[in-house]
């Protein structure tokens, strides 16, 4: 044991910081507590008997290198041959191999059995994956569910609607975006989904799911947030870069007299990311 | 009558340039000119002259016609000023983003070039070369509905300004800038006339009074909304990771480093 | 030197001799307590760096159980009426207005919940390193195979808890990443949806989604935590602490021995020394620097997002592979293979998969199938040192690459060029700089031969 005053008297001084420190704290406490005071105050107490502890260590104690022998983890010849002698004498497994095989069957049999409660957790996905709540007349309304008028929007501007009745609904979420009409270069198909350069997609990425919620209005693109994928609104919301593999769904819209905006139906594919049976269409 | 006024404003144009030159960086800059300080109306009504004479017509040939055209009318560097409206122009020179070093550089927020009462005065001058947005009256006050701005906030802006007003890249070499330290006018100037690749949002989209409630959103995210300390960056777990692994490479290796130093035995 | 013994020295040691009686004759522990007390440990400093692990999951669990007091598992509508004014009469979740009530009402809330996170961020951060030494030291070759797959084991576990964990709150980022994870998990293949739906509770959002994932975070992470942890323990504990070699005379490591110091009392000291600084770290960190500010995120609305949107760190090099994986979804038979099934599913799979059987590939293709109690030098073995450090490259490139939007911003270029880079460094930097570990291992190791 060495004796070293002055180390004794500093981490005699470090335990009683920590002390003070801990009264301090109930102090800040009382007085309505402050995070950065209090994190500093437990920050220098810990640290305080931390530095302490380790300063008695290696100062104040005397503790030497020692030496010891490994010995090897393997068992002698004489505990391995008992320990077989212990698991099988008295079963007798090795005699009765069809009834270890119809054991290990009845275990795995009770296995799938327990698995039941756990199928319960959720629900098969059917047909939710390949529908929205669009729907033939649905109207295009705001989050805040009022319909949006054409000339609501400015040219080369963006807005988020939802199918009437269900504003919020995270998997009808849709951009409604509007542009000059003759820089629109969509399929010949889909020419009358767009009226007077208002279009719109699902906001749904089709890589992961995240809301694509940037428009660049210089070269009318879309671009999501979380991994960059890149759609060109002129052109179907084809991607041009970033890992997205499939255009953005196209929503078919009719503008009414009134100049609300109606859907002609739900969108042209699944919308959200890609799964393995998007095309064959199976429920699942 | 653009091609009287071309010929006219050529002639006396080179003439002024040399003038407006030698006001601005030259033998007489510091001579200032008093400028008008008036409403939009006034602004409006007083600055139809295009010719050269005015203070904001001689800055405007000085530092703008060269690529945006004598009378706004545009040139292959730069896109017409007609339909900019008071709200651009004083946006662009308010935030230094214009005017341009030189042609086709990127346009990047930066000091103002001019002082104020020649950004008054060229934007008198632009917004009366045609009609566009005004400069919107935006109010924040101790009152204001915070509340309202964070929700207006997030719904249109966050996507790409980020929940904190930090910024972010938004790819095709464009960047959404920061914005806690914006002033309120330009925040409503930039919701109006969508700047660079920035979308405009109509007043049905972002109504005149969430303009201010916008503004008054981010002066309170810059000020009061830091309980925790430090926010370096307000960028989220980008910047939290690099905390992280610089406090646990320097604090807690030196840590363990010292705890089994060898020391020299007495 | 020895202090003299004093009286009262001698009047302690007999209140310490009735109370290790007492309980003696109840249990007989000191018979078990005298090779826990001798027990020798070999002191380098490197082999504190799994304590640092321990300690920061010692400090997760005591900060978590005070969270759970407050947290409300529901993601039923409230509304919020505290005071922080831009979210007043916000239609919030009860899940994030409890983390709400906790930062901005309940006293030290805020530092304990910091805490708890900064804990996290750093915990997963020693692990690696802990890794690291672990992997260039051959610390993993037989016996300590087993512990080795222990560890992995733990490491995944840590990633799963920490996601779950961050995600509780239910705000605008977090539930983001939530959808991402959902994608992810939809697209193994054929039972990828129905698994994402057992898992989620239904079609994503789903109402029962936080509450689940507490479950996961609060007691069965946790419980297969702490029993890993105690495995690793154990295992390590009657193994004995490998060593490396040096040392002279009766002192000199070898393979039969083990030179250290005893448990008791040098490195119960030194180890709780190294408990209080950790936490007194993680203290400073927790009161000083803000992490996780939920109020700025805001509540989760689906439509919703802001950017930049990563994950915690050690998540970022999944991030980096979603970023930087290409746009190919080709449909086969009608099967659609979804364009991240490639970067987030098959990737992850070979290289965890490779990492996990480490010690079994390296005997195998070393031939080398001994015991081994000391250590190498990493230099000592030049190929295991490149191939390690070509992997450790590979991770740092992804995850760098995963918040390629923000240092886009930072380094002033494009992020489609910085993508277009890291598309290209993450397959010629890790080969590059794993020759060059290899070589510079080979020549230390020639010098170290002649020398």
């Amino acid at each position: 044991m060495r004796n070293r005053p002055r180390i004794e008297w500093l981490i005699a001084g470090l335990f009683g910081l920590t002390a003070a420190c801990g009264l301090l704290l109930l102090v800040v406490y009382i007085l309505g507590g402050q995070t950065q005071v209090e994190g500093l105050l437990l920050g220098v107490a810990l640290a305080a008997i931390g530095l302490g502890v380790v300063l008695w260590a290696q100062e104040l104690m005397d503790t030497p290198i020692v030496v010891e022998e490994r010995h090897p983890a393997t068992s002698s010849a004489e505990e391995a041959a008992e320990f077989q002698a212990a698991l099988t004498e008295e079963a007798g497994f090795t005699r009765r191999r069809l009834l270890v095989g119809m054991l290990v069957a009845a275990f795995a049999g009770l296995g799938a059995a327990l698995a039941i409660p756990a199928l319960s957790l959720g629900p098969a996905p059917g047909r939710e994956q390949f529908t929205t709540s669009w729907r033939k007349g649905s109207r295009l309304v705001l989050g805040d569910g009022m319909p949006i008028h054409a000339g609501d929007l400015p040219i080369d501007s963006v807005v988020t609607v939802f199918p009437d009745g269900v504003p919020g609904s995270a998997d009808s979420q849709t951009l409604l975006i509007r542009v000059p009409p003759d820089l629109l270069r969509l399929d010949p198909a889909r020419a009358a989904w767009a009226p007077e350069g208002y279009v719109a997609y699902s906001k749904i990425c089709t890589h992961a799911g995240c809301p694509v919620g940037l428009f660049r209005a210089t070269d009318r693109v879309l671009i999501c947030p979380c991994h960059q994928s890149t759609f060109d609104v002129l052109r179907g919301a084809a991607p041009i870069f970033g890992p997205a593999g499939r255009p953005l769904p196209q929503l078919p819209i009719r503008l009414l007299e009134d100049g609300t905006f109606v859907a002609d139906g739900d969108f042209s594919e699944p919308v959200g990311p890609s799964f393995w049976n998007l095309t064959s269409g199976d429920g699942g | 009558m653009v091609d009287r006024r071309a010929l006219g404003g050529a002639a006396a144009a080179l003439a002024v340039a040399a003038l407006g030159w030698a006001a601005t960086a030259g033998p007489l800059a510091g001579a200032s000119v008093p400028a008008a300080h008036a409403s939009s109306a006034d602004l409006a009504a007083t600055t139809a002259q295009v010719t050269a004479g005015t203070r904001g017509g001689d800055l405007y040939q000085a530092s703008c016609a060269a690529c945006h055209g004598q009378a706004g009318e545009g040139t292959p560097n730069g896109p017409a000023l007609t339909g900019s409206g008071a709200a651009a122009v004083d946006f662009m020179l308010r935030t230094g983003r214009m005017p341009l070093p030189a042609p086709n550089q990127p346009v990047r927020r930066g000091t103002p070039a001019f002082a104020e009462d020649d950004i008054v005065a060229l934007v008198a001058f632009v917004a009366g070369l045609g009609q566009g947005p005004a400069i919107p009256d935006v109010q924040v006050s101790a009152a204001s509905d915070t509340a309202a701005g964070r929700a207006a906030y997030i719904a249109n802006c966050a996507a790409c300004h980020g929940a904190g007003a930090s910024g972010d890249a938004v790819g095709g070499g464009q960047v959404a800038p920061p914005l806690l330290d914006t002033a309120p006018t330009q925040v409503g100037e930039a919701i109006r006339i969508g700047p660079g690749a920035m979308p405009a949002f109509d007043t049905r989209q972002i109504s005149d009074a969430e303009l201010g409630q916008i503004a008054a959103y981010l002066q309170f995210l810059k000020h009061e909304a830091a309980p925790g300390g430090a926010t370096v960056g307000g960028v989220g777990p980008v910047a939290e990771g690099y905390v992280g692994w610089l406090v646990y490479l320097v604090g807690l290796i030196g840590v363990t480093r010292w705890i089994e130093r060898r020391r020299k035995t007495p | 030197m020895t202090a003299r013994p004093t009286a009262t020295d001698s009047e302690r040691a007999t209140e310490l001799d009735r109370l290790t009686g007492w309980l003696d004759e109840r249990t007989g522990f000191a018979r078990v307590a005298r090779t826990v007390l001798r027990k020798i440990f070999p002191d380098h400093w490197s082999f504190l760096l799994g304590e640092v692990v321990l300690f920061c999951y010692v400090i997760l669990v005591l900060t978590g159980v005070f969270l759970t007091f407050f947290f409300a598992a529901d993601t039923r509508p409230v509304t919020y009426d505290g005071p922080y004014p831009p979210l007043r009469n916000a239609e919030v979740s009860a899940a994030f207005d409890s983390v709400m009530r906790l930062s901005y009402e309940v006293r030290a809330g805020l530092l304990m919940r910091q805490i708890h996170h900064w804990a996290a961020v750093v915990f997963v951060a020693a692990i690696v390193v802990h890794v690291c030494r672990i992997f260039f030291t051959g610390a993993f070759r037989r016996p300590r195979e087993i512990n080795w797959l222990v560890g992995v084991g733990l490491l995944l576990l840590a990633l799963v808890a920490g996601l779950t964990g961050y995600s509780l709150p239910d705000d605008l980022l977090s539930g983001t990443g939530l959808r991402i994870t959902d994608a992810v998990v939809a697209a193994v293949p054929f039972i990828g949806p129905w698994l994402a739906y057992l898992i989620f509770g239904g079609e994503f959002p789903s109402v029962e989604l936080i509450g689940r994932f507490y479950v996961f975070h609060i007691m069965l992470l946790p419980a297969l935590m702490i029993g890993g942890i105690t495995i690793h323990l154990l295992i390590l504990w009657f193994q004995k602490h490998t060593q490396f070699p040096g040392g002279s005379g009766a002192e000199e490591a070898l393979e039969e021995n083990v030179v250290g110091r005893h448990f008791w009392p040098g490195q119960v000291f030194r180890s709780l020394g190294l408990f209080f600084l950790t936490a007194a770290i993680l203290a400073v960190l927790g009161g000083l620097v803000q992490i996780n500010p939920v109020w700025v995120y805001g509540p989760y609305i689906p439509s919703a997002v802001s950017s930049p949107a990563q994950p915690d760190w050690y998540l970022g090099w999944l991030e980096g592979l979603l970023r930087m994986g290409p746009n190919l979804e080709p449909t086969i038979l009608g099967i659609t293979i979804p364009s991240l099934f490639g970067p987030a599913i098959v990737i992850p799979t070979i290289v965890f998969g490779g990492f996990a059987l480490w010690p079994f590939i390296e005997a195998r293709v070393t031939g080398d199938h001994r015991d081994h109690q000391l250590l190498q030098w990493p230099w000592q073995a030049p190929v295991r040192l490149g191939i390690g450090a070509g992997v450790l490259t590979f991770f740092i490139v992804l995850t760098l690459a995963g918040g390629n939007d923000v240092l886009a911003v930072y380094l002033r270029v494009g992020v489609e060029q910085l993508t277009l880079a890291f598309r290209i460094l993450v397959v010629v930097l890790p080969i590059v700089v794993g020759l060059v570990a290899w070589r510079l291992g080979v020549e230390r190791r020639r010098r170290e031969d002649e020398g």
